[in-house]
Order: structure tokens, then sequence, then C-alpha cells
């Protein structure tokens, strides 16, 4: 997929592509004694052929990427993991951090290997996607002291990101390698931070991960990004997947038509509202869009996994109903 | 108080450098300047500033963190003065990132502007459960429960907290706020919570608008 836009064209319809599935994995059934990968696999693919999302990625999870960094992590009692702080503060540091990312490589493989069970499972656009640098630098240093490093000590943080970005490259390198159809760069850190800060920290390093590939680059911030639209337009991105913070009208007043638009149900309505709402919602984004090709209909934000079904799905169907 | 040293003291703060902060306020405190006088015309006019600032998208978080730090820090310097005057304590709230929720920047916000504005701030963390909000609001006689919340999946937390001071026959005396990127005015409805606020200086501002009212109450029955 390497011209989004054109892709968009030849498909002859809008296209939707929920960030999330909610309790839908409940209705997906699995054989037996499979494998964890198997099951990831099986359930992306049960997404794409069975709703009928007509894009997917899985996103490599925190945790995962600081098992990479050899981070040490703690756990409340949930499923979340997260990272220790004040793990990164030195030069030492990053020299360790540098050593770990070049040399751990069985993270990766283990996506890559989830990946090509995929890719056998489906004709869909599918990928492996990863948070940002600067967002993975948030969590490892904390997010607020990567914020205020940002003003005080920039030349440490760009050290960071460069040794992350580094990583980063790799992976992507790896993912396109193995089939990723598009490159997926989620970077919620970086709607705290300034255009002028935006530029300088966000901006040189996901356009390094995204020439590590030909496919189409996808750049994921929610929240109210509005602030960000230059930017983000300026950052080699193809697609940017803005939340509903932004508002639909405004995106497309300020998004020039050769960028991909990916939004904006919010995704707390999908939680909370009744089915007839949702319908309503997205038949309204429907006849916002309908004269801008280079809009995919989706959710602003990831979908919580407690989300009703239906509501997920009546943006499959509401959509395909508007026509 | 001194124009030069306030117009000081506000500029420091809007920096964010809180050594230079410091300093500013030792300096007034050393002239003589009473410290309530240097939380108004001085701290909390800086804060207004940034507040403008940052509503009209001149700065941005990280510029919003770095002069709450130095505030902090500044309170720090005040708050042992201000312990020995209990009646410039307005109201107190109990803060807390709730159960599964480790986010604190907005948190954190909110408790450093409710102590500008007069308020006590039992901050209780982050990751923490419906019990420990409960317990604390009875220890420290809370005005306010105030919970935040980033991850939408966490935000359920909420509405138990809620249910928790009414099993225990408790709700009709304290508030409960709810705010962060989570929570909407519709969800804060739907849980039956009292109020939501979008951001960290609304919350604070409502915050000591409550803890007035019910002082007044207070006083009306006195």
């Amino acid at each position: 997929m390497r011209n989004l836009l054109e892709y968009i064209l030849q498909q002859k319809k809008r296209l939707v592509f929920p960030i999330g599935a909610g309790d839908a994995i409940k209705n997906c059934t699995f054989e037996d004694h499979i494998t964890a990968e198997e099951k990831k696999a099986e359930y992306i693919a049960y997404q794409c052929n069975e709703l009928g999302f007509d894009l997917n990625c899985m996103t490599i999870p925190f945790t995962d990427m600081f098992q990479t960094f050899q981070m040490k992590t703690y756990n409340i009692g949930g499923e979340e993991e997260y990272c220790c702080a004040g793990q990164i503060t030195t030069d030492n540091d990053l020299y360790f951090l540098k050593q770990a990312a070049e040399n751990r490589r069985e993270i990766l493989d283990k996506y890559i290997s989830i990946l090509q069970l995929l890719k056998k499972k489906t004709d869909k656009p599918v990928t492996i996607g990863t948070f940002g640098p600067l967002t993975l630098a948030g969590h490892l240093m904390g997010v607020e002291e990567i914020l205020i490093g940002i003003l005080k000590q920039p030349d440490f943080i760009h050290h960071l990101l460069t040794i992350i970005t580094d990583c980063l490259c790799n992976w992507h390198t790896e993912i396109h390698k193995h089939g990723g159809d598009f490159v997926w760069i989620a970077e919620p850190v970086g709607m705290m931070i300034s255009p002028t800060q935006f530029f300088e920290f966000l901006t040189p390093y996901v356009k390094k991960i995204y020439n590590c590939s030909p496919e189409a680059g996808f750049l994921h911030i929610p929240g109210d990004t509005r602030h960000l639209l230059t930017p983000m337009c300026h950052c080699g991105a193809q697609c940017l997947s803005l939340d509903h913070y932004v508002g639909m009208k405004y995106a497309l007043k300020h998004v020039p038509e050769n960028i991909v638009i990916l939004g904006d149900i919010d995704s707390r309505d999908i939680l909370e509202k009744s089915p007839a709402e949702i319908r309503e919602a997205v038949t309204y984004l429907n006849q916002t869009i309908e004269s801008h090709p280079n809009v995919i209909v989706s959710t602003g934000g990831g979908i919580t996994t407690e989300s009703p079904f239906e509501n997920i799905t009546i943006l499959i169907t509401a959509t395909e109903e508007y026509g | 108080m001194n124009n030069e040293l306030t117009t000081e003291i506000i500029d420091t703060l809007i920096d964010g450098s809180a050594a230079d902060l410091c300093k500013c306020i030792q300096k007034a405190l050393d002239n003589h300047i009473e410290a309530r006088d240097i939380l108004e015309n001085g701290l909390l006019k800086g804060m207004l500033i940034i507040e403008e600032q940052y509503k009209n998208s001149d700065v941005f978080i990280p510029e919003v963190l770095l002069a709450a730090r130095a505030m902090n820090r500044a309170l720090e310097l005040l708050h042992p003065i201000f312990k020995k005057d209990s009646h410039t304590i307005i109201g107190t709230v109990v803060l807390g990132t709730i159960k599964g929720d480790i986010h604190n920047i907005g948190k954190d916000l909110v408790g450093i502007m409710m102590e500008s504005y007069g308020l006590r701030v039992i901050d209780l963390g982050i990751n923490v459960d419906p019990i420990t909000f409960y317990k604390a609001a009875i220890e420290h006689q809370a005005d306010i429960v105030a919970c935040s919340a980033l991850l939408t999946t966490c935000s359920i937390e909420m509405k138990k907290v809620v249910q928790l001071f009414e099993k225990k026959g408790h709700r009709k005396k304290v508030t409960i706020m709810i705010g962060g990127k989570a929570v909407s005015e519709r969800f804060c409805r739907a849980i039956s919570a009292d109020f939501y606020t979008d951001d960290a200086f609304n919350a604070a501002r409502l915050a000591k608008k409550i803890c007035m009212r019910k002082n007044n109450i207070r006083k009306g029955k006195d």
C-alpha cells in the first residue's frame, strides 16, 4: 500500500478501520491448543474477515518494548505493565539502552511470526504498529520528565530519541520485509507539545522511520491536535489519525486533500452510548465526508475492551448503508 | 506589595525557574511582605497569566508543567507560614488517580492549582481504589473528593467511588468531582458524580467555589 490515496480510490467504497475491537473478542472462537501467536493472528483476521475492518494493525504494547530495552517494569494488579521511573537519567543509561535495543530481537521475532500467520489468513492490508519515539521515551523517562526535559535538557532528549528511532527503524524495516502493508506509529505524547517542539522533537524522528519503508505511513495522535495539524501534515505521514476533539469539519478544512484522515467517532461514545446514537453519529460523519475521498471512517482514539460489540459493528454497517 | 518584587515573582514563575522563584519569595519575605500577599498578588497572578497563555496556545503543557513545578516549590516555602494561620485553609480536597490508572500529570497540576487557591490537598497518588478515597475523606473530613482518569478502561472505577460513598451513607457530605481525558460531562451524570471539569485551572476554581459555598452554609448554621 505505497500510495494510500490511490489504494482508497481503487476500492470504490468508503473504507472503515476502527482502532481496536472492544468486546468483539467474545464472539471470536478459537480452536483448542493453538499458541498465543496463532490466537492473536486469528483475532486480527476475524476483525478483517468477519467484522469487515478494511485495514488492521496490531500495535506492540509498551511492555514488550520495555523488555526489548531491558527496562524494569512493575504491575499494579491488572494486565498492564508499567516502566519504573527514573531508569534513564544519565548518558551511561543511554549507552546501556542502545546496547539492549541493538541486541534484542526476540520480541520483534514474536510479532513478525504473528504477521506471517495473519498474512495467510486475510487479504486486507495489515501491519504491526509501534508507539513513536517521543511516546516511548516518555514512558521510559516518565512523561512529565520528558516534557520538562524538552525545555531543560534538549540535547539529552535528542540523544534518547535517536537511540529509540534507530531501533524502531530496524523494526519497521523488518516489518516491511515480512509483509507489513503500512507503517503505523502512535504518538500520544505528541499531543502535549507545541508546534515548534513538534518540528524539533517529533518530525525528524518519525520521518526517519517512515523513510525505512516504502509503504504508507500512518500517524496516530489522540486528543486535541488542532494546533499541530500543520507540523503533522509535514512529517511524512500519508495518513493522520485524528481524534473527535479536532472535529472532522475542521480537519477537512486544514488537512490537504493528498493526505488521508482517519477518524473520528468518539471512542468514549462507543463505550457509553446506545447503538442508535452511534448509528446517528456514523451517518453524520459519512454525510460530512461525502465529497472527500481522503477519509477513512474510524474512531478518534482506541476502542476500549469493554465497548459493546454492536457499537463497533455499526461503524461498518452504517457506513455501508450510507454507501 | 512592592510592584518590582511582584513583577519579578510573576516573571520568574512564568520562566519556570524554581530556584530563582524561591530566591524571589525569600527576598519578599525578608522585606516583610505577607505570605498571603505573595501568593495572591504574585504567584496566583503568574499562574493566571500562564492559564491565559495556555488557553491562547501561546504556551503548551511543558511550559505549564515547568511553571507548576516552580509554583509547587514556592508553595513549599510558604506552607509553614500558612500553617500557622489555619484560617487561610478554605477547604479540604482528597485527590487521586483512579484504580488501574497511573497517569499523574493532570492530577498533579490540579493539586498544585488547588493548593494555590488555599485548599488543603490530600494527594493519594495514582492507582487509588475506592475504599482508600473513602477512608481518606473520612479521616481528613474532606469537602471534596476529586478523581482523575486518563484511561477509559479505568473510568468505571469512579462509579465505584460514588457508590461506596452512597453505601456508607456519606454521599451528601462530600462533593465528588471527576476529570481527565477519559471522562466527560455525560459520564459524570451517568455515574451520579457531582461535577466534571475539563482542565486543571477550572477544577481548582470550581473546588474553591464549592468550599466557599460550604463554608458560608456552615457559617449560616452557626
